[in-house]
């Protein structure tokens, strides 16, 4: 359950939901059904992926990933396509994810900040690496759960060289 | 004796597999050749350096108190400790954490501890050059720094050994009516699993594209149906265009292995209200039109480096085994132009030069794969392809003209 800051409530209902779409957005990925996890996210969402440590601006600084729902949809059309070849050995990945704590909610916006530590093994081909780091997620409410506005991935080596990335984290 | 190993269009195997030729590379080749080391912005005031690993050699890229850039070797003269730890910073003296000596940022030994402990001829003195931190030749053309580590039987200058080639660091400058320019939104870097020269070979291929990013070209095709695709879209995209239009690509092979390509992926940059008149002031019609319209593709700087002016894109190239190589990049931002340029040009590095690029994995997995088949049996490598009409003084992206060049170059310093 979703680790709430001191002095802020929230009915139960709402922590429930939006919960489950964290867990969603974890799990559809693990299983590689990347057309329920785009659902998960709103039209006008952004998956960012810094290049550096505490990177404030993804428009005058490189990016790891910097990708709309539209370039999101690119990829996913790219990994599942059948000439990807460099998948040919096939793609199974592992993400687990710590406690998540919602550090704020927007008074303007009404979305809420919600963070988690994760780790990914991945297995391509023959080469298995691990990714770890924090996602920033910003949740908007809808009338029954959330849709995912932005998904921030920050890599503790996101200043590294690496081999080339390819799914989502 | 490494010299034989290229003949008539076609390679011994084994150039992109043994640790005999890969040793000898990085002495004869790497080292003997300038290498781009980094821009000057990047060392902007005295004591700026940036830590940088040439053929091997750990160097510290420092701007010395007089303004001028050098290079060091970073390895302490007393024990051979890496001097410096950080990546990058500023520094008045270079320290060495084992025993702390210390050197002026031109390699200069300034002091030691207990000094007169030393004892017997030729023992560590201070300001002796013997004990510095051994310095090279560093030259500069536009403000990209080049070192030379080791020198050739017939060294030459910078200019001389970029020649025409270095056009495609002028068109940089060019794009800055002050000729200033900076590094700036942070470096990319990726991983290669496959030799040095697997990666340099496929700079002007106009052949794999179809095949090899079979899966991204789909994937922006689809994208692009809903009407105006967004530029990421188009240049994803640009690698599906028919085998005819990149026989239409004009490759020109220079001395010493380096090559250019022109016509790709092309923008339209001279509409912005006022840039195009000021970069004419500064630079006369002629030179700011090609500046803003010459467009050649990854300009090659052979072995090391790599260039993409018209979207302000550096790259250098490093060996870090037979079978494994490096390859960085940077945007150059230009004084003077206009922003969205930049911001562009950022989204293109995002684009083609993350390890996250859609376009990326495909071909390093093709990289991967002629290594691959490589180590399990070497025997020889075509290059025999060429263009059905050749022209009289460049070839197209169809011709594998500008890989034999690079072949005769590497030849000359193998046999050096």
């Amino acid at each position: 359950m979703i680790v709430l800051p001191e002095n802020l409530e929230v009915p139960s209902t709402r922590l429930e939901a939006a919960d489950r779409v964290l867990y969603r957005e974890c799990e559809y990925l693990n299983l590689g059904s990347y057309d329920q996890w785009l659902a998960l996210f709103s039209e006008d969402c952004l998956y960012w992926a810094p290049l550096a440590p505490g990177q404030d601006d993804a428009k005058s600084h490189s990016s790891l990933f910097h990708e709309n729902r539209e370039l999101m949809r690119m990829r996913i059309d790219r990994i599942t396509h059948e000439a990807a070849h460099s998948l040919a050995g096939g793609i199974r990945t592992s993400r687990t994810a710590g406690p998540a704590a919602l550090r704020e909610i927007e008074e303007e916006s009404g979305d809420w900040i919600v963070e988690r530590r994760f780790q990914m093994t991945e297995r391509q081909g023959e080469r298995t690496r691990l990714f770890a780091g924090l996602c920033t997620y910003r949740l908007t409410p809808g009338r029954e759960s959330f849709l995912i506005r932005e998904k921030r991935v920050d890599l503790i080596d996101c200043d590294q060289p690496h081999e080339p990335l390819e799914v989502f984290f | 004796m490494f010299g034989e190993m290229v003949r008539d269009g076609a390679v011994d195997g084994r150039v992109y597999t043994s640790r005999e030729v890969f040793a000898a590379e990085i002495e004869r080749v790497f080292a003997r050749c300038w290498s781009y080391v980094g821009h000057l912005s990047e060392i902007p005031q005295p004591g700026d350096y940036r830590r940088v690993t040439v053929a091997g050699r750990p160097l510290i890229f420092i701007r010395h108190e007089d303004g001028t850039p050098r290079v060091l070797l970073n390895r302490c003269a007393h024990r051979g400790a890496a001097v410096v730890g950080r990546d990058c910073g500023r520094a008045r003296r270079l320290r060495c954490p084992y025993h702390g000596w210390t050197y002026a940022t031109d390699g200069a030994l300034k002091q030691l501890p207990l000094p007169g402990g030393y004892a017997g001829d030729g023992a560590p003195r201070r300001g002796d050059p013997a004990w510095s931190l051994k310095s090279y030749p560093v030259e500069t053309h536009r403000d990209f720094a080049f070192v030379r580590l080791e020198e050739p039987q017939k060294p030459l200058p910078l200019a001389e050994f970029l020649g025409p080639a270095g056009e495609a660091l002028d068109l940089m400058a060019d794009r800055s009516p002050t000729g200033r320019l900076s590094v700036a939104g942070g470096r990319l870097a990726i991983l290669l699993r496959c030799n040095w020269k697997v990666y340099l070979e496929n700079l002007h291929d106009g052949l794999h594209p179809p095949h090899v990013h079979e899966s991204s070209i789909s994937a922006a095709r689809a994208a692009a149906a809903g009407g105006e695709p967004r530029e990421e879209i188009r240049w994803v995209a640009a690698n599906g265009q028919p085998l005819a239009a990149f026989g239409e690509l004009e490759v020109r092979c220079h001395p010493h292995g380096h090559s250019d390509m022109s016509g790709f992926r092309k923008e339209a940059d001279g509409r912005d209200a006022g840039y195009r008149e000021a970069l004419e002031e500064a630079w006369g019609g002629g030179r700011a039109d090609r500046a803003l319209t010459r467009n050649l593709h990854n300009a090659c700087f052979y072995p090391g480096a790599s260039a993409h002016p018209q979207y302000m894109q550096m790259r250098r190239l490093t060996p870090l085994a037979p079978n494994r190589t490096l390859v960085e990049s940077w945007t150059l931002k230009a004084e003077g132009a206009p922003e969205s340029h930049f911001l562009r040009n950022v989204r293109y590095a995002n684009t083609i030069h993350s390890p996250s690029s859609l376009v990326k994995p495909d071909d390093a997995e093709a990289y991967r794969r002629v290594q691959q088949g490589l180590e399990g049996s070497p025997g020889p490598v075509s290059q025999h392809r060429s263009d059905e009409n050749p022209g009289p003084d460049t070839s197209t992206a169809l011709s594998e003209e500008y890989v034999r060049s690079q072949y005769l170059a590497w030849q000359s310093y193998m046999e050096d």
